[in-house]
Order: C-alpha cells, then structure tokens, then sequence
C-alpha cells in the first residue's frame, strides 16, 4: 500500500520543548515577550499570548483565552478558621507539542481532524509514547541501576499518562519518582490539531529511606534544626545503595571512577557542612534526587501497514525566574550555530545581521542588570577580601594557582554604570551606527588568555562552559563582524553553501524557534541558557559525547569514557582513557596564559602547574567542534589521540612528535535527525542531557553564582544607584530585602542555604519581571527602571 | 624626533619673517614671549599640545564620518570602511595623547585644558588652521604634513637611494600640497611643538625639581580605565612581540600616568613617535605611526578610481550659527531639522567635553579605590563618543539645506564649542550644568520625534529609535542628578 497523497510526512514542533517544574495546580499561561519601541531600554514587557485550558479528565481543549495577567505563582491562604500556613506554588510550565504533517506541494500544516478523517483517519490512529529519564545519580555512581526511568506504553487515549520514574536502587519496585505526566490532546472541532502536552513534576526532592537513628547517625544529634530530609512518602531511595553516602570513602580509587566526577565536581546535595571546596572537599551524598528528566515523545500514524513516525525532545527544568529577560548566550544561539554553521551565511541579508548584533547587546545590558559587576570584577567587600567569594577572577586565581587580580579597574566596575554603556552602544547602534567594539570580543580560542588584555574582552565576568570565561558562539561574534566589515572567524573564508542545504537549514531554523500554540515564551530553547557549566535546563556539552562513531567523550573534555562500537564499522583499538587533542585541524583544547610576572603588561606565559604543567584547558565543543558540524557531517575526519591513556592528565597535541600521537579516522554523526531539527537520538539517549546537573537542582542556586548565568539566576536584584554615584540593591540570595547586599557567604545566615531551598525553594525563589521583585505582571509600574 | 636649532629665549620678529628650511618644509616656533616665566611657558606650550591633540582629533573624525561606505560594489565597501577605520584609529590614538598632556599637566599642576584655540600665542604653533573638511588627497596630504618628522624628506631620500623604494608620488603631492604655507606662517608640524616641550621641560634650571608633583599620580588618567582595549595584546608565551594584527586593527591609545621629569619625558617621546616616526616599509611595522598611516591612505585614496563617489557632500566648517554670527569661511546648516540634529550633536559633544573635565577634578574628590560618581562620569564621555558616532552617522544622512538632496549636499557634524568649557566652582552647580545640557537636549529629542517638517526627509526608523532610546538614557541621566545633588553639601565638593 502506498502512502496516501494528503499524508507524506509527520513532525513534531517544537522539536525541544522545556517544561519548568511547579506545584501550581493551574500551569503557566502562555505569553510572549515584547520591546516597548517607546521604552527601548526597558526590559521587554510581558504579553499574555493564547492560552489552552485541558479539562484533565477528556483532554479536551475547553477554553482558549489570552490572559491579561500573567502570574507566575500562586499563593495558596488557609480556611479563616484554620490554622493552616499560606503556601506558595510556583505555575509548572507545561508545553505542547504540535504534529504536523507534510502534504501535497510539500507543504507543512497542523495535523488535524479534518485531515484525518479525509484520509479515513481518526485520532485513535494517532498513537504516542513518551520516555524519559533522571541520570544524574548514574552519571556520579556509574550505576546503570541509579538510572530513574519512565516510559508509557503506546497509547492514543485521552487521559493523563503519568511518567513513574522507576529506579532499581530504589527501596522496591513499587515506589516511583512522579517526574511529570504527558496527555494526548483529544481534538475537537473548535481545536481540531493534533497535540500533546507535556506536564513536569513539582519539584519535589526524593531521598533514602531512612529512621531516625540512622539520621542522627549520618547528620549527627540536632539534625532536625538543621537539616531538611525528605518526607516518608518521597523517601524511595534503598539507603544500602552507592547514592547514600557516595563520596564518603571517594569510593573506587582506579583513575577510571576518578573520572567519573563531574565539572563543576560534586554537585549533589552532601552531607554538611557545605560547600564542599570550603571543607576539605569532603562530599558525602545525602543521596538525594529530584523530579527533573529529559527524554523524547514519540508520535505515530498508523495508516494501514504504513506507519509515520516521529519524535521530539522534552526536558523540564527549574522555573525561568527572570521570564523576560534572555541570556547572552542560549541554547538556542548554539542550535542555531549547528543549523546555520560558525558563519554568518552569505546569503543573509544585512539587515538582518544587523539586527542580530543588535539583539546580542540588548541581551548583553539585561545580563548585566543582574550582576553586581564590583563584586564579580573582584573588588572587596566591605573591605573583606574578594577571595572569599565566588567570582570568576577568585576561580581563576583558584584554578592556576595564582594571586588573585580584579578585571578592571575596582572605581569602574559598577552595574548600572556598564548597564548604562552597554545601553548607550545600543542607542547608538539604533541609530545606525557601525559597531566599533569587534576588537574587544572574545574568540572562543582566547577563553584561558587570563592576561588583563584577554579578561577584560566581552562578555566579562562570565564563565563559558569550557570554565573559562565566556565567549558568544561564532556565529554571534560573526554577526557583530559583519556589520563591521571585518573578516569572519574560524578561517579565511566563508564556504559556500548548495540551494538544498541552505533550505534544509531554513527548515530547521524554523522548526527550533516554532512558537506552538498554548506555549510560555519560557518553554523554548531562547529562554534556556547556553554554554554553561552545567546548565539549568539541559547540559548542552552532553550532546558532543558521541559526536564521532565509535567513542563516548566526557561531557565536559577530551576524554573518552567508553567505547560503542559500530556495527560494520572499523575496529578500533580501545581508546578508554585516551584523549582527543585534535580533529583535522582543530586543537580542541587552548592554553591557560597569564601576565608575566617580568613583564605583566606585553609578556605573557603559560600558567602551568603540578598536574597540568601545559596549563592545557579543553575547549567547549560548541564552538571548537562547529566548523567540522558545519562541513564534514557523515564524513570521516582525521582524530588524534593521546597514544596512551592519560586519565587525569592534560595533553597537548605536538605535529612533530608522531610517536606519541594516535591518529584515527572517524565518522561524525549527524547532529539532528532526518529533516527534522530534533537533537539526534544516537547523541543522547534519555536522561543523559540533564545527567551532568545538580541532583538535586536546588544545589545549582546555593553553589553556582550568577556568573554562570546571570539573567536565569540573578544576582543583584532591586538595584538602584546611590547618592555617591554607585549602585546599591540586594543579593538575590537574601532572606530578607535590606537593600544593602550581602555577599555571597555559605556562613552568613542572611542567605538561603541549602536547606532552605530544599525545604521551600517555591518560596525563596523570588521571580524578577521587569526588573523588579514580584510573581505577576499586574503589578508593573508603567516604565522606568533606575540608571546611571 | 630632532631638536630644532631655534633658540626659544630669544626675541624675535613676526613668525613669517623666520627662515624656511626648505630640507625639513618646517618654519621655526615663535620664542618664549618676554616676561614669561619658564613654569608658565610649558604650561602654556602644553595648553597648546593640548588644543592640538584636539583639534587633530576633530578634524581626523570629521575626515573620517566624511567616507561613505554605503555605496559601491562590497569591496570597494570594505576598502572605504577600512580608510574610516584608519582615520578614527588616529584619532582614537590623538585621544590617548590629548590625555597623556593633561597628566603632564597634573603633575606640574597647571590647569587642565580641553579647549580648542582661545589662546594668544598658539596660532603659530598649530600644524595648519582648523579646517573641518571631507577627504581628499589634498586634505591627506596635509595631514601626512601635520605627523611628519623633522627630517622626513631627508629620510626618504636616503630610502630612494635603495633601488627597491622609488619616490612616491604622494610624497610629491605633500610637497605640493603645503608648498608656500610654511613660508606664509601657517604650518608646523606636531613634532616641533613637542620638541620645543621637551627640551624645557628637560632642563631643570628652566622647571626645577619643586614643580613636578608626583602626588598627582593616582588621580591622572590611566589606560586602564581610559585605552578601552585599544593597544597590543602581549606577546604570546616565549616570544617578545605581539600578534601580528592586520593593519586596519591595530591600534595603541598611549594613556600615560607621570611621576617624575624622567617619565614625562619618556612620554612626550613616545607621543611624538606614534604620531611621526617615518617608517617608510609600514608592512614590516607592528605599530605604523600617524604619519605612515596618513601616507599609505593618501596613496590608497589617489590610487582608487573616483574617490569621490566615497565621500559624502558633506560642506566645510559647518556651522549652526546665525548669519550674522557665522564664521568666515563657515557653511550654515540651513535645513531646520537637520540644524536640530547638528545642534543636538554640538551639545552632546559639550556634554563629553564637560564629563571629561569633571572626570579630573572628581578623581580629586572622591575615594579612588571604589565605584562612584567618577567612575560614573567616565562612563559617561564614553557614552557621549558613541552618540557622537551615531549623530555624526545620521547628519551625513540629511540635507544641508532645503531643496537639495543629502546626496549633492549633506549636513555634518559641526563640532562647535560652547561659549566655556570651564566648569562652575562649587560641585551642586557642576551636576547642575550637566543636568542643563541633558535637559536641552531631551527638548530636542522631542522636538525632532514630534515635529512635523515637510521640507526634510522624515525620520527615519532609525533615527527615531536612537532618539527615543537617547531619550531614555538621558531621563535616567537627569533623576541620576538629582539623586548625587541630593547627597552634596550646597557648596563645596564630595565627601571622600
């Protein structure tokens, strides 16, 4: 039987969608993002967009409305002759994902009920079946039993379908982690589109089962004042397995189980006192996990014998407590530069490149709003040492073992003061202006040049996934070169692309940024950050592990883990252990270079050290590995290996010295799957785009300070300038709103600590909508936020 | 650089009646005048470096918003991009000078200067009149003059004597160019005025030791808050010279902080080498000085087939003056909204001048270790850079007078000084002066997005977005203001 004519192809759009958890019994309403063109500088406003109400029980679209109130969380407020406490709940993000279908003339429309029942289809042909997975716990113990995995059966029904996590090592078979449900959106002639929701958890934390005894013994005698524990019905996990306590003995000694540890390391909830870099790096699983997971929703018609199928990804993730505001480097930046290539295609028009380079420093001044700069440039605090917070110039100094230096200036690093430059470049740009800043960009090859003339290149203060300081991908950087004038990087020239793959990407571009029906703006990849370490959504380096056939790569260097032969594919040697220096021609790993202490202004040299006396520092794929994506996808390209293992040890790749080089050709594997531009299969299996993140979460709050990423985790909140010229406001981090920050200090009972989050993270994390403090858009004052 | 052979304590007659040097097209510098003392006579020779850094800087800019890289095949795009990018490098670069002399300044405690002429005895000092004007050969030609060192005829000879240099006919052209000027009185080169600083400043029966306050140093300007990236990366592990960087990129804004006599000569030195060494083979130099820079454009320009069609029709000397004010040999701007725009960008070009100054006296003021209002206001002149390189951009865009296209006759950026540049004593009056000038140019903000003017083009998109985000920024300037004056005694200056 042939396929018939009106029915060719399925889709689902979006082929990623992330969903936010929540205990909000109503999800978020949809909406949208806008600029106020009589307000440019402002943050832009929040716009409620078409929003689905699901009857639960049918599936049945039963309202569509656009709300004028967008409202992030709701507070729950006991009976009036009840004791009861008000509560908080944050409104899960619940995405929809679309089916469409490729009729005749190649056209791609929503798969409907009228289409079906042209093609003698009802939506009971339509059937789905959702896997998902919470790898974290594996990823640190390597145990496959650590996995918590769900999966529906094939089902074409209406209800809700939950997604029970089931995890070996739990206390027994029966117990489950609720990591979310999905529906199956019973169409009807008012929405007639084929559809599924996705619904993530509420984002609740899950522990060991353990009595008091066994508490007291692991949290010692007044662990109740301290220490938050899960409650019985979430305590599934079997405490005699490797999750509890893991880390206690720092387990297996082999450099294999040494490498298992993640970057940054030890991100899991331990035992106190945290963190654990400021306790002897002693970390002591609490063995907790949360209710995040990743997987994919697969759809299929079943026309007679011919099946369509296919498939998109799903991911839920923490709240988007800034929902207006975009990171200067998303996840979609580097979708897009695996889509469009490192280049800025030649056939994109220039103003649409101009427009792109004006959207990257708009984003620029909505990052820095919520960086205090004087603190993450390094100055001190108060008069208290900068050494003793976080920042990227403190981690630097940690990293090379070197004295610690501000970046700029210390009376010249303020956040309103560089809002307000960055906003004035922007203004400029409006008017037509060339950019003229290209010079001061920091390439992705220049991320571990620590020399002033290298830290003080944008963006600033920031770190990359890679550890170094963060570069925006190629094709950003190209974006501001163009307008320029100035040449393009990688390489000299910009290769020219055929008809066909210029639609293929056209097609796939639009497919990532489709807007779905009944979506919040926070639901796509814009809204999720980019190159990060880890992530919060998704740990975007996880999708490079099997980029080349035959290896399994270390999420976050060169090391290869695990070898995954291919079935009629070269045999090759075990790699396990080995590292991969080069492809091609490209070093995936730069040098670590600081002042010299001879001549810190024009010499330069390699900070080196016990363990990495190359001071080698690899680099984030994302961009090491996007003109090979770019050119050589299903080729086989030229990799070169350390000879030996070299487990914990940076190499360098040396041209001239063969004998201590492997050089091995393989294939790179495509990226996305056929035609569509979901995130292949083979790169990442279920779970494994979110295994590199905290477990739980709520550890990525307390642990990674806002210069990982500033405009999803603020940092400087309620900021406003002060009668001396400088900007004052609270640590977002705060317990209470003084508007004298505080800084980071894991001793300061001013801030929330871990416990604080695990037990009401729904409460403390307070949402920011147009720059100021509040869970709804109601409230917002017209315009105006506080500048220099 | 070499010293010329004039003696400076001499008396002597008018400027014209000087000799020429007909080897070096260099006319002496008028003496000391009689009665001056020495410490005064450097600072004033200083007013004047200063005031030619700026006037070279305004001229290099106007010359650089002049090219037009909107039009022509993409290459010839690029190639017109790249002679802009040239020219504002040297400004940029006359910028890192300009403040290096107001450090001189400081640390002999003479009064900063970010004026432009007003002085008595500078016009014979100046390379050539101030004369706002669009690129042309003749124009480079000039400026190759101004950068040229002492002996800069005398050294391409020797280069000609080598078979593989032969004379290049922009070197004639320079020639030509200035031909009697010199002989007339109106041209110097740079180099004379900073070898006359030098050698008084060098003697200390003329400027003892007591003159040079090295306690001045950390409130002088530092490349570190000033340079903007803008020079060399260090050299690369194990070697002794930076990256190579495509000549149209590099850039080296010297921002020298002084403590003794010793370093602020060493600075002097350096400026003037930036600004005139004679590296004829400019391929083989890492930093190309001004006046290679200007050669190898001049050449570039005449060797570009209608070099004409890159300019805009920008006029000479704008002006927004009133007929009976305007200067001889001034161009009004007659068209009323691009008047607006012009008098927007001579305000915005005000306020950088008064930041830049108030920038100085806060580093007096304020705590120097931490964020506040001086590190505010440094921001600022930047801020006011970009708006001049956005109004400059959008007044080659518009009409200079009603009737005629902005393609046969364009309005530009006039660079006018307002009627002072000195700031008023006490600090309250000083935030009030730049609250003034915010406040007139918010009215013309409004003015130009509200006004209905059927005999000029209407705004643009653009333009209305630049305004409106102008706007903005200037609305959170002004409530900024309020804000710092509301921390102030009534009289008198910051708390430290």
């Amino acid at each position: 039987m042939s396929i018939p004519m009106r029915i060719r192809a399925l889709r689902i759009l979006p082929p990623l969608a992330i969903g936010r958890l929540g205990s909000g019994a109503e999800p978020l309403v949809a909406y949208e993002i806008e600029a106020d063109p009589e307000h440019p500088l402002d943050i832009p406003r929040i716009k409620g967009a078409v929003t689905f109400r699901v009857d639960g029980e049918t599936g049945e679209i039963v309202d569509a409305f656009i709300p004028e109130v967008v409202s992030f969380k709701e507070v729950r407020t006991p009976e009036a002759d009840t004791d009861g406490e008000t509560t908080e709940h944050i409104r899960p993000v619940a995405p929809f994902l679309e089916v469409w279908t490729q009729v005749e003339g190649d056209q791609w429309v929503p798969l409907t009920l009228e289409i079906l029942l042209e093609e003698g289809l009802t939506p009971a042909d339509v059937t789905w079946q959702v896997t998902v997975a919470n790898r974290k716990v594996a990823r640190r113990t390597a145990n496959p039993d650590d996995a918590v995995s769900a999966q529906t059966p094939w089902f074409s029904t209406h209800g809700a379908q939950p997604l029970r996590g089931h995890c070996r090592n739990f206390v027994d078979a029966e117990v489950s982690i609720a990591l979310g449900q999905v529906q199956y959106i019973k169409p009807t002639a008012c929405h007639p589109e084929i559809r599924l929701r996705f619904t993530p958890a509420p984002g609740k934390i899950y522990g060991p089962r353990l009595d008091s005894s066994e508490l007291q013994e692991l949290y010692g005698a007044s662990w109740q004042q301290s220490v938050w524990t899960p409650p019985p019905e979430q305590a599934v996990y079997d405490p005699g397995k490797d999750w509890l306590q893991f880390g206690k003995d720092d387990g297996d000694p082999s450099e294999q189980f040494a490498a298992l540890q993640t970057l940054p390391p030890s991100l899991y909830a331990i035992v106190p006192p945290g963190p654990c870099w400021l306790n002897d790096n002693i970390a002591v699983s609490r063995g907790y996990l949360d209710d995040t997971c990743d997987g994919v929703v697969e759809v299929r018609l079943h026309m007679g014998s011919v099946v369509l199928e296919a498939a998109a990804r799903i991911c839920s993730g923490p709240p988007a407590v800034l929902p207006d505001t975009v990171f200067l480097r998303t996840l979609a930046d580097d979708l897009d530069q695996v889509i469009h290539g490192p280049w800025v295609p030649t056939e994109e028009h220039a103003e649409e490149t101009r427009e792109r380079a004006l959207d990257i420093v708009r984003r620029a001044f909505d990052t820095v709003r919520f960086l205090n700069v004087a603190v993450m440039n390094g100055n001190p605090v108060n008069g208290r040492d900068p050494l003793d917070f976080d920042t990227m110039p403190a981690e630097e100094a940690f990293d090379v073992y070197r004295m610690m230096r501000p970046i700029v200036p210390e009376r010249t690093a303020d956040s309103l003061m560089i809002m307000a430059l960055h906003q004035q470049v922007y203004a400029a740009l409006q008017g037509g202006a060339s950019p003229w800043f290209a010079h001061a960009l920091r390439l992705p090859t220049e991320v571990g040049d620590f020399t002033d003339h290298g830290r003080r290149k944008m963006p600033a203060m920031m770190c990359g996934a890679d550890g170094g300081y963060l570069a925006l991908t190629y094709r950003q950087i190209n974006a501001i070169l163009r307008c320029s004038g100035l040449p393009l990087h990688p390489g000299p020239e910009v290769p020219e692309t055929n008809p066909q793959q210029r639609l293929i990407a056209r097609n796939r571009h639009a497919q990532i940024h489709h807007v779905a029906a009944g979506n919040p703006f926070a639901s796509r990849p814009e809204m999720s950050v980019g190159n990060c370490t880890p992530g919060l959504e998704m740990d975007f380096r996880a999708v490079w592990r099997r980029l080349f056939e035959g290896i399994v790569l270390r999420e976050y260097d060169s090391l290869v883990m695990e070898m995954e032969p291919i079935e009629g594919g070269p045999a090759l040697p075990d790699l396990v252990g080995h590292r991969l220096l080069r492809v091609d021609d490209t070093n995936l790993y730069t040098q670590m270079i600081g002042p010299s202490p001879y001549n810190p202004r024009t010499r330069t040299t390699v900070l080196g050290f016990t363990g990495n006396p190359d001071g080698v520092l690899p680099l984030e794929w994302s961009n090491a590995l996007a003109q090979i994506l770019n050119q050589r996808v299903g080729q086989s390209v030229d990799c070169y290996f350390t000879k030996t293992p070299v487990w914990s040890t940076q190499a360098l790749f040396d041209v001239a010295d063969a004998q201590n080089t492997l050089k091995l050709s393989l294939r790179v594997r495509p990226f996305f799957e056929d035609g569509s531009a979901m995130i292949s299969r083979t790169l990442a299996k279920p779970g494994e785009l979110t295994q590199g993140l905290c477990s739980p979460w709520q550890n990525d709050y307390r642990e990674c300070s806002c210069y990982y990423w500033a405009s999803a985790r603020p940092d400087f909140v309620n900021v406003k300038p002060n009668s001396a010229g400088a900007s004052e406001g609270d640590n977002w981090m705060q317990k209470e709103r003084t508007g004298d920050y505080v800084p980071d200090d894991y001793r300061d009972a001013r801030l929330l600590n871990y416990d604080d989050l695990f037990r009401a993270w729904e409460h403390y994390l307070r949402f920011q909508i147009g720059g100021v403090e509040r869970d709804r858009t109601a409230d917002a004052p017209p315009t105006g936020n506080a500048s220099t | 650089m070499t010293e010329e052979s004039q003696p400076e304590d001499e008396t002597h007659g008018p400027a014209a009646q000087v000799p020429l040097d007909w080897v070096t097209l260099q006319r002496p510098l008028p003496p000391k005048p009689q009665g001056m003392g020495w410490r005064d006579y450097l600072i004033m020779l200083l007013h004047i470096g200063a005031e030619l850094e700026h006037s070279l800087m305004v001229q290099y800019l106007y010359a650089a918003y002049s090219l037009n890289d909107q039009t022509g095949t993409p290459e010839q795009r690029r190639q017109v991009g790249e002679w802009r990018n040239r020219l504002l490098t040297v400004a940029k670069e006359e910028m890192g000078h300009l403040l290096t002399v107001q450090n001189l300044l400081c640390l002999i405690g003479g009064p900063i200067c970010f004026d432009r002429s007003h002085f008595p005895a500078d016009t014979d000092f100046l390379p050539f009149p101030f004369r706002l004007a669009p690129v042309s050969a003749q124009l480079l030609a000039w400026y190759v003059y101004a950068e040229a060192p002492y002996d800069w005829q005398l050294l391409f000879r020797e280069h000609s004597q080598d078979p593989s240099v032969t004379l290049r006919e922009d070197i004639r052209m320079v020639v030509q160019s200035v031909g009697d000027a010199p002989v007339t009185g109106h041209a110097h080169t740079v180099g004379q005025l900073y070898d006359r600083i030098i050698k008084v400043l060098a003697d200390p029966s003329q400027i003892p030791d007591t003159v040079f306050r090295p306690d001045t140093y950390a409130h002088q300007a530092s490349w570190d808050e000033w340079g903007r990236g803008y020079r060399p990366p260090p050299a690369r592990p194990g070697e002794t010279e930076p990256p190579a960087v495509p000549i149209a990129e590099r850039s080296n804004v010297i921002v020298l902080r002084l403590a003794t006599r010793t370093e602020a000569i060493a600075a002097l030195r350096q400026i003037g080498k930036q600004g005139e060494a004679a590296h004829l083979r400019a391929a083989n130099d890492q930093e190309p000085s001004h006046f290679v820079r200007f050669l190898s454009l001049l050449d570039a320009f005449r060797q570009a087939a209608s070099e004409q069609a890159f300019v805009y029709k920008v006029p000479v000397n704008p002006s927004t003056l009133g007929t009976h004010d305007q200067p001889e040999g001034s161009t009004r701007i007659e068209q009323q909204t691009s008047w607006l725009w012009a008098t927007l960008f001579n305000l915005r070009y005000r306020a950088l001048l008064a930041y830049l100054t108030h920038s100085f006296r806060l580093a007096r003021l304020v705590d120097p270790r931490e964020p506040n209002v001086r590190g505010a206001v440094m921001h600022k002149v930047f801020g006011e850079m970009y708006n001049l390189k956005a109004l400059a951009g959008i007044l080659v865009r518009r009409p200079l007078r009603d009737g005629v296209p902005a393609e046969d006759a364009c309005a530009a950026p006039p660079f006018e000084l307002p009627y002072t540049l000195a700031l008023p004593t006490d600090e309250p009056d000083c935030w009030q002066q730049h609250q003034d000038i915010l406040m007139s140019s918010l009215a013309i903000c409004d003015t130009l997005l509200t006004r209905d003017d059927p005999l000029a083009p209407a705004l643009t998109i653009d333009e209305a977005n630049y305004l409106r985000a102008l706007r903005q920024l200037d609305q959170r300037s002004v409530a900024w203001i309020d804000l710092i004056k509301g921390g102030l005694p009534r009289t008198g200056g910051h708390c430290t």
